[in-house]
């Protein structure tokens, strides 16, 4: 080094200095970089979505055309998806019934008490969650038609049942297992007999787990396509007919529908989170 | 504990009983044959099939891992104040609608979508890019967008559980930053990582909506099995495509669950 004249020394140590610096900017700030360019990947299609389902042009692209809010006009005037989404918001609500109940019952079954074959019964429970939903969806398909059950709206809630109810239990349960037993048994020292304990100590207790669960599962429901799809037969939920519309190329109306659809799971999610971290 | 049996145990054991029927007119026939198991392996399209998803879901799975690795990191240990608002921007795509994301996707990656429109506009491009649709690689993009939250939360779940006081002892006896990553957070990460690569790889291999509207005719075990029980009106084939799938997902969850569990990620 000190053989070299001094100006090119001088030269190639900015260049070393200013590559040193920018490696340097890079090791300090390359993990909130990548973070946030996740999450721009996240939200990029969601973002597009939103944002040209108010352009005027008929297909989606760029330049921006101008404003209309035409395509949500057309979205409030089309009856067959408003019976569709009547038909999703009955199959949510009454499968967010049944797996709230048998999911909050399964998971006080699964902490609290102790019998046989538990961890068969823990591993069943699970089971449901890791299979993709084509195979459940082809699966109940076979299983109904081998029953002789004809497919409409009632057999999509039992299968929704099947997935759904373990996300429930499993929403209890971390509640459950987080809460001290030694409450419930004060409140027996205390005099309150079992029931009493169960309503007005394990229930309260339990509350936020129930309410985000049942958030969880109304959402789950909503947005299922795979076991609907096969399971519905003549029926139409609000995937389903989105399903159909795609199929049929782009149109700004879906984009309408797609920006409804993602508001009000974005509003579920958000208020069962709230709940969950009350 | 019943309904489980009767609905999720019985429709997959007669999945494995209806593969070997055959159908005619529409009608299942009671003619019992392997025939239909063994055209899984045999049939080119669904050898071919059976293929590209193992490699699609493999490479997607890879994808997910280091790119949710440091994105979970970020948000688990250096996230702060704003760490559950991170996670419940995390949530959000991880609950909506997906059939409504990916055809977010098909609008911006079509040919006269929105990325070719404005590389056009502004002049980079003078003709559209056609391999970003309909390809395998759109397959790839699709799959990992999607499944990258259930790669993102069990990671995020395990890196948050590591206690700060083992990785500043590490610095402490001197080891360096790769040390400290391979020596202590790599491993405390293992089941996190385990259950993320469980279910992105599980659910790549039962993709159907990304490989059908945005994959183009690539072949694809999920859309086979679609077309099976859709237009194609062969029951048993697709029960049988459906059956073997099975038999791959409870091959990987039975080998990779002793190191993870399942109900702590959510």
């Amino acid at each position: 080094m000190s053989t070299k004249t001094s100006e090119t020394n001088a030269g190639s140590e900015t260049v070393t200095n200013s590559i040193g610096s920018i490696l340097a900017v890079a090791e300090r700030y390359w993990l909130p970089i990548w973070t946030v360019l996740v999450f721009t990947f996240l939200y990029a299609p969601i973002a597009v979505l939103i944002l040209f389902s108010f352009e005027k042009g008929t297909f989606s692209s760029v330049p921006w055309d101008g404003f209309t809010m035409q395509w949500y006009a057309e979205m409030v005037s089309d009856t067959r998806l408003i019976r569709a989404t009547m038909n999703s918001l009955y199959v949510g609500t009454v499968v967010t019934f049944g797996a709230t109940t048998l999911g909050t019952l399964g998971a006080i079954a699964l902490v609290r008490a102790d019998f046989r074959g538990k961890g068969f019964y823990r591993a069943l429970v699970v089971a449901p969650m890791t299979i993709p939903g084509l195979i459940l969806g082809i699966a109940l398909l076979l299983w109904f038609n081998f029953l002789n059950i004809n497919t409409s709206l009632v057999t999509v809630m039992i299968g929704q049942l099947v997935f759904v109810t373990p996300f429930v239990l499993i929403t209890v349960s971390a509640r459950l297992r987080g809460f001290d037993p030694e409450l419930e048994e004060a409140a027996r020292d205390l005099g309150a007999s079992k029931w009493q304990t169960y309503r007005r100590v394990t229930l309260p207790i339990l509350m936020p787990g129930i309410v985000s669960g049942a958030l969880f599962a109304f959402t789950l429901s909503f947005d299922d396509f795979l076991i609907a799809f096969f399971t519905s037969g003549v029926q139409n939920t609000l995937p389903i007919y989105i399903w159909s519309k795609v199929q049929h190329g782009t149109d700004p109306v879906i984009n309408a529908i797609s920006t409804m659809v993602l508001l009000f799971s974005i509003g579920l999610i958000v208020a069962s989170e709230l709940i969950r971290r009350r | 504990m019943f309904l489980e049996l009767l609905f999720f145990i019985g429709p997959l054991a007669i999945m494995f009983f209806i593969a070997t029927m055959r159908m005619e007119d529409f009608a299942l026939q009671q003619a019992y044959t392997l025939e239909n198991y063994i055209g899984v392996f045999t049939g080119p399209a669904n050898r071919a099939a059976f293929i590209n998803t193992t490699t699609m879901a493999v490479l997607t799975t890879v994808t997910a891992v280091i790119v949710a690795y440091p994105f979970a990191y970020y948000i688990a240990r250096r996230g702060g104040e704003y760490q559950n608002l991170l996670l419940i921007l995390v949530m959000i795509p991880f609950w909506t609608n997906y059939i409504v994301r990916i055809y977010g996707w098909q609008i911006i990656l079509g040919s006269k979508g929105i990325l070719n429109s404005m590389l056009i506009w502004i002049g980079v491009l003078n003709e559209p890019i056609s391999w970003i649709i309909n390809t395998k690689f759109s397959i790839w993009l699709g799959l990992t967008y999607l499944w990258l939250p259930f790669m993102v939360l069990p990671l995020y779940s395990s890196l948050e559980k590591i206690d700060e006081s083992l990785i500043e002892a590490a610095y402490d006896l001197g080891a360096s930053r790769l040390a400290v990553f391979r020596r202590i957070v790599l491993p405390l990460s293992i089941p996190g990582l385990v259950g993320g690569i469980i279910f992105v790889f599980i659910f790549s291999m039962g993709a159907y909506i990304v490989p059908a509207m945005i994959g183009g005719g690539e072949l694809f075990v999920g859309t086979r099995i679609g077309y099976a029980f859709g237009i194609g009106g062969d029951w048993p084939v697709g029960a049988a495509l459906g059956s073997v799938l099975m038999l791959i997902v409870a091959g990987v969850l039975w080998s990779l669950m002793g190191y993870t569990d399942v109900e702590e990620m959510f």
